[in-house]
């Protein structure tokens, strides 16, 4: 029975009979198949090695040697170097280059030598822990000195105000609209109304503005005022007899408008010199004023945050007409930059409305409210 | 005579400005050395594993660690057994992890991929067929003899390299290299069989 041949592997071990040239390795001198497989397998392989180090001459012995013990030995030679040959073949690959480069690229520092990479990797650390004691700094000055940093934005509704007027009118109009319907009032309200609004909301923080008209002479004005902190005041302005103002809209004839349809912003804040020599330069009448505020705080508000980065600021709008105006008439070229950097002189007492005497009003203020609690 | 070494070492040199190109940041001499060497490890790897989604995962891998770590090769070692080794390295653990973690796993596994050859093949892509057989045949090695094998008559690595790429001694390597040749003409030679048995039995049934 003899072993079925196949392209590949064409050897019959029959073939094999003969293979054993010395005969000394196998007992009795009859050599098993199994042996002279053993036997062929050996010369092939040293026939396989000899090849791969190119030495033609050995080759050639070898297999002359292996023919001639055995007419199937070439046979298996064949099958052996052809099953082996087949690896010289590469499989087809992808091309992954395209891959291999984005990947790279995306991994820190591509092609980067390792010195300039640790380079690198020193710098990043340093500006993080440079960033880390900035921070620290930050944080134990801010503890220590709540004042001297600030990260918010001081407000400053009225320079903003004034700026966009000096450019454009209809921009003013649209800041203080956007202001009064912060405040959730509008334009139209009574003044009193405005005020009142502008004082409730305050307490709240937001930011406040009262406009109020320009009341003749006779109406008298009266504020509850804040103490003076660091130089600051600020005041709501409210008319004394706004029940009649309240009652007349805004042509009221109580009111005697000057003609004029301008009025000035100041953020400046309120010192005392500029409202002794604003008091001093007018000989006001507390009539006659528009005014508003930044937060129109309570007393009791500005009290607790006097001094503080809480502590509202001054913001006063002054018209000389308010009513007619009302804020929607105005005439840009008439800001000039007296009027809105705030009275520096005393030749124009009537058009520049100064600062008050809040110190007054808030006697006057703090008197009412005590005849108040004593009710 | 003497023109085999020179060429020899001028393909070093070649190969080594490349790789300082590459290092100091040239894009394109990096492309090139991928180019050079991604045919040959990809047959490596797939012929090891035998799978080609983990052979294109570990090729990558590997470059790009080569990629990232190039000033630290030594010039006096060839790039390629570096890669190589680094190769090696990437594939075994990515096995390793991708180790089936049932025999139910492993079962589907390799359904997955005897249909996948059984497909190949009535497609007659007999070149495919071939390369399938090969890669069936080699995966009935050892992984040693398979390695052996590869490196010597794939990449025609002199046993010495052998030796030290796998941190074994020589006579192991000449050893395992024997018997892996004679498996796998003996595995090639059953599939052969099979195949013909297979076929004169359509035969017989057409008949």
């Amino acid at each position: 029975m003899t072993t079925p041949t196949n392209p590949i592997n064409p050897v019959n071990p029959d073939d094999f009979s003969d293979l054993w040239p010395s005969g000394d390795r196998l007992r009795g001198g009859e050599r098993s198949t199994r042996a002279l497989r053993f036997e062929a397998d050996v010369l092939i392989n040293r026939i396989l090695d000899a090849e791969a180090e190119g030495e033609v001459l050995d080759v050639r012995d070898l297999v002359r040697d292996g023919e001639a013990s055995s007419k199937g030995f070439r046979a298996r030679l064949d099958a052996t170097r052809a099953s082996v040959g087949k690896l010289a073949l590469l499989p087809q690959g992808p091309d992954l280059t395209a891959k291999i480069l984005a990947r790279v690229e995306a991994s820190e520092r591509p092609f980067v030598v390792r010195p300039q990479r640790a380079r690198a990797r020193r710098g990043r650390l340093l500006a993080a822990c440079g960033a880390l004691a900035v921070l620290s700094l930050v944080a134990v000055v801010q503890r220590l000195y709540p004042d001297a940093l600030s990260w918010s934005r001081p407000q400053r509704p009225v320079t903003d105000l004034v700026a966009a007027a000096r450019s454009d009118v209809s921009v003013t109009l649209d800041s203080i609209q956007g202001a009064f319907q912060q405040v959730g009032t509008d334009l139209s309200s009574p003044v009193s109304r405005l005020a009142r609004q502008a004082t409730r909301s305050a307490n709240s923080g937001r930011v406040a503005i009262a406009l109020m008209p320009l009341p003749s002479d006779e109406v008298g004005v009266s504020a509850p005022g804040v103490p003076e902190a660091a130089g600051w005041g600020v005041g709501a302005l409210t008319l004394e007899g706004s029940g009649v103002y309240d009652s007349k809209s805004l042509g009221s004839t109580s009111l005697s408008p000057l003609g004029s349809s301008t009025f000035v912003a100041s953020d400046a804040p309120p010192t005392r010199e500029l409202r002794e020599s604003a008091v001093q330069g007018s000989g006001l009448t507390l009539g006659g004023i528009a005014g508003a505020a930044d937060a129109l705080a309570s007393t009791q508000h500005a009290r607790k945050h006097a001094g503080t980065a809480q502590s509202p600021r001054p913001l006063m709008l002054l018209s000389e007409n308010p009513l007619t105006c009302a804020m929607l008439r105005i005439e840009p070229e008439r800001l000039t930059d007296e009027m809105l950097d705030g009275p520096s002189s005393a030749d124009s007492p009537s058009r520049l409305l100064p600062w008050l005497d809040l110190s007054r009003l808030m006697q006057e203020a703090d008197g009412k409210e005590t005849g108040r609690e004593r009710r | 005579m003497s023109a085999a070494p020179v060429d020899k070492a001028s393909d070093k040199a070649r190969e080594m400005a490349l790789i300082t190109r590459a290092s100091a940041g040239d894009r394109t001499a990096a492309d090139l050395l991928i180019r050079q060497h991604q045919s040959s490890v990809y047959g490596y790897i797939l012929r090891m594993c035998g799978r080609p989604e983990v052979a294109e995962d570990v090729v990558q891998e590997a470059f790009v660690r080569v990629l990232t770590n190039l000033d630290r090769f030594d010039p006096r070692f060839r790039f390629s057994t570096w890669l190589f080794t680094i190769a090696r390295r990437v594939m075994l653990n990515t096995l390793e992890k991708k180790k089936p973690s049932s025999d139910t796993d492993r079962t589907e596994s390799a359904a997955g991929r005897g249909e996948a050859a059984e497909s190949a093949y009535e497609g007659g892509e007999r070149c495919l067929v071939t390369r399938d057989a090969l890669t069936t045949a080699l995966m009935g090695l050892s992984l040693e003899q398979r390695e052996i094998i590869l490196l010597f008559h794939q990449h025609e690595w002199p046993i010495w390299l052998i030796s030290e790429h796998l941190g074994v001694p020589e006579g192991t390597v000449k050893s395992h290299l024997h018997r892996g040749r004679l498996r796998l003409r003996e595995i090639l030679a059953e599939q052969a069989t099979v195949k013909g048995s297979a076929a004169n039995r359509a035969e017989e049934a057409w008949l």
